[in-house]
């Protein structure tokens, strides 16, 4: 019984990551992409020394710490809106989840005609409201946070789902008892809704961390990875070493890289939250 | 016929040029309308062999196709439905004759085309014919992954294409790939716009070195945007944005950027000189871009471009203005010209647009007059089992037929100058001329076996520089990297 | 502490009363159960005077002051919940502490208030669990201490045994019965058992669909219920109904039930009319003798000190309580003498109680 799922898992999961180990280690014919021959750390040498891969170290954290620092709050208000039931919820609900449910590479089209300095919509908004025109993909920095917003308003709806069924799994009686010991609405919230949704909270952080960290096709088709390679993080350049540069030994060296920040990033959080939680 | 015409009388704000192109389009329709029929008449175009097989299969010389039963496989980008059905009915037919061998196609975006060849390259088991592009040539030839044609191509065949695009497709005196249709770039003006804003036009002419100097094509389209905008008008653009880019931000010519910098250089200059440098874009051994990519006078290059987008005279997003009729010029193909004077004008994209009155004028130039040949160019796999087979196949798309039922469908520049001569146009028409003249002396791109790596990397810079990046400092950034990138290649 | 006042309360969710008419005061100090099979809406008025849930209709007064429209922090009511709800995240001591903390006691009071509920409920050792540490009846006593650290003025119990085992469940019984004693805090304890609610309770407020059926003593309630519901519902097991008629004959006053078996009334029903009536009578009084009503014997259960014999007469249950054991067998016919001065006689259409003149009743 376990044996087509473990196959599955062997083929999907660990195939590829060892497939990946042993091509960091190799170097490639640049025409075939076929394995010429060992070269031990050699590609880890090569990207590190890259300016542009620290640059892509440094973008992949800002990415992970803006869209955790926006996806967070957000979806803990959405959820905290959705659970009261209050009306209109419905229609929040179904528009959360409807970007959710969208295709990620059309929602990217669709915010890259939004962000279109000169025929997007924002831009049309901005300006009907007498505010200036902003360089939305255009400027190094806008670009990262446009990366961000999109990502966060696509994928808001998981997280808030996360948090929605934390709420949901807190007996209604507990509010009510806080209630009558005389909690005011935010020191409910602070101090009962909080640290009930702290398993969620793990859970979300998890998540968005390897979601924000694996970010590649809103960058791709909102920026290419541009201005000036601004908004290239490590996915991307991993993409571009393997793609457009015919370097596979490198890609798979940045994609080993990556991965090992990835588990430095939440094997760091989870030592965090589980030393907090444990008071 | 002549009901054409009086539809065409009945509208109003027709030039006699644009008049003159639809009867030229009308009459070699008609004449390819029955292509079929057709076909027969033009039997013995240069390199076919009538009657040697069982089918016109155009260029092809090699040994008489199997009788084994085998598949073969072909990658190429998706068209239109009625393009594909080009395809298709030439399949039909094939298998008519050979109806042991089944025709498999595959067709993805054309975006990834090139990405997709790499990705099959890689795990050796690739369709027997991939569409490939002439200036990856080099990389074809250094990866041994594709067949040189010449040994199941006729000679009169390969002769046949244009030598501009024959020779962007050559290695070595091997033909790696096909090239089977051009794109010979050059602009296209919206008279009405500079009429009604009283701003010259550019020269209409087909000699390439007669048209606009950057600086005068600047100038001009600079007076144009501020005319347009003095009036009011904040929707139209003096420059359309770039259609052959990837619709991201600052709008780019993705390969065809070498436009702005390359022109600026010198092909017969001292091959030490900046200037010669500047035209050829890399070094002689084709795995240094410092020195070439940055010289001052690419710089300038570079700097008439940013020109362009820090004056609002081109979108820095994408768009199609020029077919919205929003555009005072564009760059672009002869489709344009076959789409705008198409009797079908509806199923074009120009079918929202009201006529408008257009001209073309070569690219501006610099020290040269500069145009760059891109093609989509089928190669045949080197791992096919059916390398025969597939070269057959690929020179029975190829034949003159197929080829002219595809060109009519598509509107693209046939690729072989005796197909070119049948259409009455490129020897008559201004437009068609100047495509010709274009087609006939663009260059290759630099010469590198890293060209896939170069682009690539020097594409995102001229986007940056689009956008108000430094191009002294973006293009040195650039041309550092692809000097790493082609390290690869020592 | 305090007294309440419930006046003529009602409520209705959209257009289904739940609730009508509700009128009721309980006394500072009293300790008062509302009982009733589940959907009376004992909880929902619990609710409403916990201010959980709107008074849609009359009044709730705490200490002679309505409290409609005060918010539940603000009515200084403490309630303990059938789940507990305790806060899951926090120790016994957090969760005692934390009204204490919300309304800014200093922290030295705070800890000398829990340590002291902690004592009175034996909590010491437990104060640096968390709920899911402890055992149901531990946490039900946490959340006991959760309401008595703050010295409300009404205790409100919704149900809290429910979720205890049988034997725990008479333990706390006794445990929260000592715990009002001590505080002598008002208190209105909700449940569906009514031996809890009689075993507990100054008085008991009896509902049935959303009305008051009776109020009264548990004693009041069990000698005298106002009506068949009550009669049937307080008492276990429960008191039988048998219908039938009253009659003079010859001067003497008889019940012939409805297939003709009389009963001897002597003075039991005196001043009440002749016609029809249901007859109540508890098990306990009802003896197995020559003369009586002619029963089929369908089980009986002894159990040790008494024994249950359940018979069947005119297709109705009726059941009997005798002291000792019993040499009968299901199937046996069996004559059950009810005893005249134990009778109840409740209107035979609306069920409601009929006195007879000269009032006996308390035995």
């Amino acid at each position: 019984m376990l044996l087509p799922a473990l196959a599955g898992l062997v083929l999907f999961q660990f195939a590829p990551i060892v497939v990946g180990l042993l091509n960091s280690l190799q170097s490639f014919n640049p025409f075939t992409h076929r394995a010429s021959g060992w070269v031990g750390l050699n590609n880890f040498v090569e990207v590190l020394a890259e300016p542009s891969f620290h640059w892509a170290v440094l973008i992949t954290m800002v990415y992970v710490v803006l869209i955790l620092a926006i996806t967070i709050p957000l979806a803990l208000g959405l959820a905290t809106l959705l659970n009261s039931r209050r009306p209109g919820t419905t229609f929040v609900r179904a528009a959360v989840l409807g970007a959710l449910a969208a295709s990620e590479a059309v929602t990217a089209l669709v915010w890259n005609q939004m962000y279109d300095a000169s025929t997007g919509l924002l831009n049309a908004l901005l300006v009907t409201l007498h505010l200036p025109a902003q360089p939305f993909l255009i400027d190094a920095n806008h670009a990262v946070v446009s990366i961000v917003v999109m990502t966060v308003w696509k994928d808001v709806g998981l997280a808030m789902l996360m948090f929605l069924a934390g709420l949901q799994s807190v007996p209604g009686s507990v509010y009510e008892a806080a209630a009558l010991d005389g909690a005011s609405t935010w020191k409910v919230f602070q101090r009962i809704t909080l640290p009930l949704l702290r398993p969620s909270v793990i859970l979300v952080m998890f998540i968005a961390t390897v979601g924000a960290t694996r970010l590649v096709t809103p960058i791709l088709i909102l920026t290419q990875g541009g201005p000036g390679g601004s908004t290239t993080n490590m996915a991307l350049y991993s993409y571009n070493q393997a793609f457009s540069f015919n370097s596979p030994g490198h890609a798979a060296a940045s994609v080993v890289c990556m991965m090992l920040l990835l588990v430095a990033l939440t094997g760091g959080q989870a030592l965090l939250l589980r030393r907090r939680g444990g008071k | 016929m002549s009901k054409d015409i009086n539809n065409i009388e009945s509208t109003s704000g027709i030039s006699r040029r644009t008049l003159l192109g639809q009867m030229a389009v009308g009459a070699s329709w008609l004449a390819m309308g029955s292509a079929m029929g057709w076909a027969s008449v033009v039997q013995a175009a240069p390199g076919s062999n009538p009657g040697k097989y069982k089918i016109d299969l155009g260029g092809y010389n090699g040994p008489e196709l199997t009788s084994e039963p085998i598949t073969l496989r072909f990658m190429r980008q998706d068209f239109a439905p009625s393009v594909n059905a080009v395809f298709d009915n030439a399949y039909a037919e094939f298998r008519k004759a050979y109806p042991n061998i089944t025709i498999e196609e595959e067709k993805v975006p054309y975006g990834d085309l090139q990405k997709k060849v790499q990705v099959y390259v890689a795990s050796g088991e690739g369709p027997d014919i991939m569409m490939g592009r002439n200036d990856f040539a080099t990389a074809y030839a250094a990866g041994q992954f594709a067949v040189p044609l010449n040994q199941y191509f006729s000679q009169e065949f390969i002769d046949d294409i244009v030598d501009s695009l024959r020779n962007s497709g050559s290695v070595g005196g091997d033909l790696l790939c096909l090239p089977w249709e051009t794109n010979p770039v050059f602009m296209y003006f919206n008279r009405d716009i500079f009429e009604s804003a009283g701003i010259e036009t550019p020269p209409e002419v087909s000699d390439i070195t007669q048209g606009w100097t950057w600086d005068q094509f600047n100038d001009a389209l600079d007076r144009l945007t501020k005319a347009l905008r003095a009036k009011g008008d904040t929707t139209s653009w003096a420059l359309a944005a770039s259609t052959y880019g990837n619709g991201g931000p600052g709008s780019n010519y993705a390969q065809l950027e070498s436009i702005w910098i390359r022109s600026m250089g010198d092909p017969n200059a001292d091959k030490a000189s900046s200037l010669y440098k500047t035209f050829a874009g890399v070094s002689e051994d084709g795995l240094t871009a410092s020195g070439y990519l940055d010289t001052p006078e690419a710089v300038q290059g570079m700097k008439n471009y940013q020109f362009l987008f820090a004056n609002g005279i081109t979108p820095k997003g994408a768009g199609s203005q020029f077919r919205e009729g929003i555009a005072g010029m564009m760059v672009g193909s002869i489709n344009e010209a076959n789409y705008m004077t198409s009797e079908d004008r509806a199923s074009t994209p120009y079918a929202n647009t009201p006529p408008f009155k257009f001209g073309t004028t070569p690219l501006p130039r610099g020290a040269m007059a500069f145009s760059a040949i891109i093609a989509d160019a089928p190669f045949v796999y080197a791992g096919s089992p059916h390398v025969a087979e597939a070269a057959a196949l690929l020179a029975f798309i190829c034949n003159d037929a197929n080829r002219l039922a595809f060109h009519k469908e598509w509107g693209s520049m046939p690729g072989r100058k005796s197909l070119l001569a049948l259409d009455p146009r490129y020897s008559s028409d201004q437009s068609y001329q100047l495509a010709a003249a274009v087609a006939a002396t663009a260059y290759a791109p630099p010469q590198t076996v890293g060209w896939f790596d170069y682009f690539n990397a020097v594409n995102p810079a001229v986007s940056d520089i689009a956008l108000g990046a430094d191009p002294q400092k973006r293009l040195t950034n650039a041309a550092q990297q692809v000097d790493g990138l082609l390290a690869k290649y020592k | 502490m305090a007294s309440l006042a419930i006046r003529g309360v009602g409520k209705a969710f959209g257009a289904a009363a739940v609730l009508r008419g509700i009128d009721f005061d309980i006394a500072d100090g009293e300790f008062v159960a509302l009982v009733g099979p589940s959907g009376c809406g004992k909880s929902t008025l619990l609710r409403m005077i916990a201010g959980l849930d709107q008074v849609t209709e009359g009044e709730v007064l705490i200490d002679g002051s309505r409290v409609n429209e005060k918010p539940s922090k603000d009515r200084d009511v403490a309630m303990v919940f059938q789940n507990y709800a305790l806060y899951p995240h926090m120790t016994v001591r957090e969760n005692m502490g934390f009204a204490l903390e919300m309304r800014g006691d200093p922290a030295a009071e705070r800890r000398r208030r829990i340590d002291e509920a902690a004592e009175i409920l034996r909590l010491e050792p437990l104060l640096d669990r968390l709920p899911r540490q402890m055992s149901g009846g531990q946490q039900q006593r946490v959340a006991m201490g959760r309401a008595i650290v703050r010295k409300p003025k009404v205790f409100l119990f919704d149900e809290p045994l429910s979720n205890l085992d049988a034997k725990l469940r008479v333990a706390m019984r006794a445990e929260i019965r000592e715990l009002h004693r001590r505080l002598k805090t008002t208190t209105i304890y909700v449940t569906h058992d009514q031996i809890e609610a009689m075993t507990m309770a100054d008085r008991l407020v009896v509902m049935r669909g959303g009305v008051v059926e009776q109020i009264g003593t548990p004693l009041e309630v069990f000698d005298r219920p106002a009506n068949t519901f009550v009669a049937t519902f307080i008492g276990s097991p429960e008191m039988n109904l048998i219908a039938g008629r009253l009659e003079t004959e010859g001067g003497r006053r008889l019940f012939r039930s409805k297939s003709g078996e009389q009963l001897a009334m002597g003075d039991a029903a005196n001043g009440i009319p002749d016609g029809p009536v249901q007859l109540g009578v508890r098990p306990d009084h009802l003896d197995i003798a020559e003369d009586g009503l002619a029963a089929t014997v369908d089980a009986v259960e002894p159990t040790g000190l008494e024994t249950m014999i359940v018979t069947r007469f005119e297709g109705q249950p009726l059941v009997a309580q005798q002291h000792g054991r019993v040499r009968l067998v299901a199937g046996d016919t069996v004559r059950l003498q009810p005893r005249p001065s134990e009778l109840h006689f409740f209107d035979f259409d609306s069920g409601r109680r009929i006195e007879r003149a000269s009032s006996n009743a308390v035995a």
